[in-house]
């Protein structure tokens, strides 16, 4: 074995310009295919990811703009969602197993003695967690009993905490917003940091809020909606149902908005398996040109040592060494390359990881985090990839080198040897 | 050592070409043979087959009492590597190894240790006087170097038997003298039967035996040594 492999490593770096070109090619089809696999899986897990914070069965419903006439009514009418509007839907669909209110007020002064900080409060319901989970970092959650009581309880996001409190204990202290003092029960995590706060809708209301019962969106979890089809029925119903009460055209898309985010995640899901599958065709494309390459270079290899072969059958080579030389050569060449490809390609991948990680800055809240940028972060070589990527290596070597290696072996060894 | 009846070979490359048209030969065991003959008249063809490079078409070829017909390739590989050494015209040396490495080559295939494989080719490489070169490549060498390295390779696997076809063809006269002494003793120390093309009559005379051949058949057989 030993013997043999010296062998082979002696005319492989006897002819090492052609190895290196034939090499080349295959080295390229692999890093290709890992980056684009890499790519690939990390598009996958960024927007799984972000599908996975929150409630795949939900929806929200704002208001919106009318942008077709109905009734007589002109266009460009503004629909407000109000709280008798939640009832009414509430009422009229039992499916809707979860919801939660939310109202926005953007940039409100909060002070903790000397310090003071414009957050975004957002004021939900309990439930709110299950629709959109924030993960609790400190003290917890926003709870029924919250609401129930109107508790004047707030949490805040990190970066609020930061700066309302430095390095002190948040939990348990007084914040005062609009001269009314809210208790910090909790700290989350933002995606994307920023100043942030959420209270109950119910204490918002009764608090700082102007009063009036318009809402800003309602958010809900279905049950029983598992499918595209399902999901856009449910939709419809809900238009209808809001069009015959609110005066609008059912079929205008604009007066209220619905976030489909079941319908949105299966869509996703579609068009991130098509692309998942087309980077493979191309990945795979690419690597059997590599192959072809091989395949081709052997061909030229075995008429350009025909000679060398001639010589090795008359001093007393069998044609299963030839054979063997010629195989293990393709294989030696494609399998080295390979991984040569494969570590290249990694590299790449886990350099645009680092790269690309510090550069995804923080976004608003409940928007999509930088998409491009989690993209790159979550690029990353999936092991069972490496080892499929090995497998195909092998093959492809063999197969590279078999018409060769045939051609080789079954030539007359005096035509080998005055084969010019 | 051997016996060749009646052996036909005719190439087939578009136009038909009779080449050997009915030989009969026999050599013995120890014999240093020389073939002569005009350029064309068959010469090659009959060392390769001898050597079991080329198939024949009719007769019967026995080589050390054993009929080489229709030899599958594995077969004939094996019968080359345990009987015979190849001496080329050309040296036929493989470029990227060094002189050792030529020359063991033939070890390598009867799968000899290369560590055995080595001493003996240092040896061989002593007995034709190139031990101080054993580790440059043909390139670096002169043609009566690389014929020698060349014999070392063709006699390292002790064959019984030898086949040179026009060994001095591309050494001058004295260089050509070297190798044909380096063959002669080889033939008398260890008793290997020796068959040699050669255009030059002064190299043929130093043989056993001169078979002439002459358009495909043995015009004539010359005893030298039972003259
Ligand atoms: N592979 C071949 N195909 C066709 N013709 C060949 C082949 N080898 C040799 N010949 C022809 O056979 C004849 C004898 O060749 P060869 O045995 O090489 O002659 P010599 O060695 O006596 O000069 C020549 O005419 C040569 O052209
Ligand atoms: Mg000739």
């Amino acid at each position: 074995m030993l013997n043999f492999l010296q062998e082979l490593f002696a005319s492989m770096r006897a002819n090492k310009l052609r190895t290196i070109l034939t090499g080349f090619s295959v080295s390229w089809g692999v890093f290709m295919l890992m980056v684009l696999l890499g790519a690939a899986g990390g598009l996958n897990s960024s927007v799984m990811d972000n599908f996975a914070q929150n409630a795949t069965n939900s929806m929200a419903i704002y208001g919106g703009n009318t942008s077709e006439p109905f009734d007589g009514l002109p266009v460009n009418r503004r629909i407000e969602l109000q709280e008798s509007d939640v009832d009414m839907l509430l009422n009229h669909f039992p499916q809707i197993s979860a919801y939660s209110r939310a109202k926005n007020m953007w940039g409100i002064e909060a002070t903790v003695g000397s310090e003071y900080a414009n957050i975004s409060v957002a004021g939900v319901d309990a439930d709110y967690v299950l629709i959109r989970p924030k993960k609790i970092l400190k003290g917890r959650a926003l709870n029924a009993l919250d609401d129930r009581l109107a508790r004047k309880s707030i949490i805040l996001s990190e970066a609020s905490v930061d700066q309302l409190f430095h390095n002190d204990e948040p939990i348990g202290q007084t914040v005062l917003i609009k001269g009314i003092s809210f208790t910090v029960v909790g700290v989350y995590e933002n995606e994307g940091g920023g100043l942030y706060g959420m209270m109950p809708y119910v204490t918002m209301q009764q608090t700082i809020s102007n009063g009036n019962t318009t809402i800003d969106a309602f958010n809900f979890i279905v049950d029983g909606v598992t499918t595209r089809q399902d999901s856009e029925a449910f939709q419809k119903q809900i238009r209808e149902v809001l069009a015959r009460s609110k005066r609008f055209s059912p079929t205008d898309q604009s007066a209220v908005w619905v976030w489909d985010r079941l319908g949105n995640y299966l869509q996703t899901r579609m068009i991130f398996s098509a692309i998942s599958l087309f980077i493979w065709l191309i990945g795979i494309g690419t690597l059997t040109a590599g192959v072809v390459g091989v395949g081709n270079i052997m061909i030229v290899t075995v008429r350009e040592r025909t000679k060398e072969f001639g010589i090795r059958k008359a001093i007393g080579a069998p044609p299963s060494a030839i054979l063997r030389m010629v195989l293990s050569e393709s294989l030696a060449t494609t399998f080295l390359f390979g991984l040569l490809g494969m570590l290249i390609g990694s590299g790449v991948l886990k350099l645009v990881q680092m790269i690309a990680g510090g550069m995804a800055a923080p976004t608003q809240q409940d928007e999509m985090p930088n998409i491009g940028m989690t993209i790159l972060t979550n690029m990353h070589v999936d092991l069972r990839i490496v080892l499929s990527a090995c497998a195909v290596l092998i093959i492809s070597g063999l197969i590279a080198g078999y018409l060769p290696a045939k051609r080789a072996m079954k030539m007359k060894p005096i035509e080998a040897l005055t084969a010019k | 050592m051997l016996e060749l009846q009646g052996i036909h070979k005719t190439y087939d490359n578009g136009a038909l070409l009779h080449v050997l048209k009915g030989i009969d030969l026999a050599v013995e065991e120890g014999e240093f043979v020389s073939i002569m003959g005009a350029s064309g008249s068959g010469k090659s063809t009959l060392l390769n087959i001898i050597g079991l490079l080329d198939n024949y078409d009719e007769g019967t070829y026995t080589l050390d009492g054993k009929l080489m017909k229709n030899l599958s390739e594995k077969e004939a590989a094996l019968m080359r590597s345990r009987y015979i050494g190849f001496i080329f015209q050309s040296f036929n040396l493989i470029n990227f190894k060094t002189a050792l490495e030529n020359v063991a080559l033939p070890l390598y295939y009867q799968g000899v240790p290369r560590r055995k494989r080595n001493e003996l080719a240092m040896e061989y490489l002593d007995k034709v006087g190139l031990k101080d070169w054993a580790t440059h490549l043909p390139t670096e060498l002169s043609g009566g170097q690389r014929q020698r390295v060349a014999i070392a390779r063709a006699l390292i696997a002790r064959p019984k038997l030898v086949l040179a076809d026009e060994p001095t063809g591309a050494l001058d006269s004295t260089t050509s003298q070297e190798v044909i002494d380096l063959l002669r003793e080889v033939n008398r120390t260890e008793g290997m039967t020796m068959i040699i093309v050669t255009h030059a009559p002064e190299i043929a005379r130093q043989t056993d035996k001169i078979i002439h051949i002459t358009d495909g058949l043995i015009s004539h057989v010359e005893d030298l040594k039972h003259a």
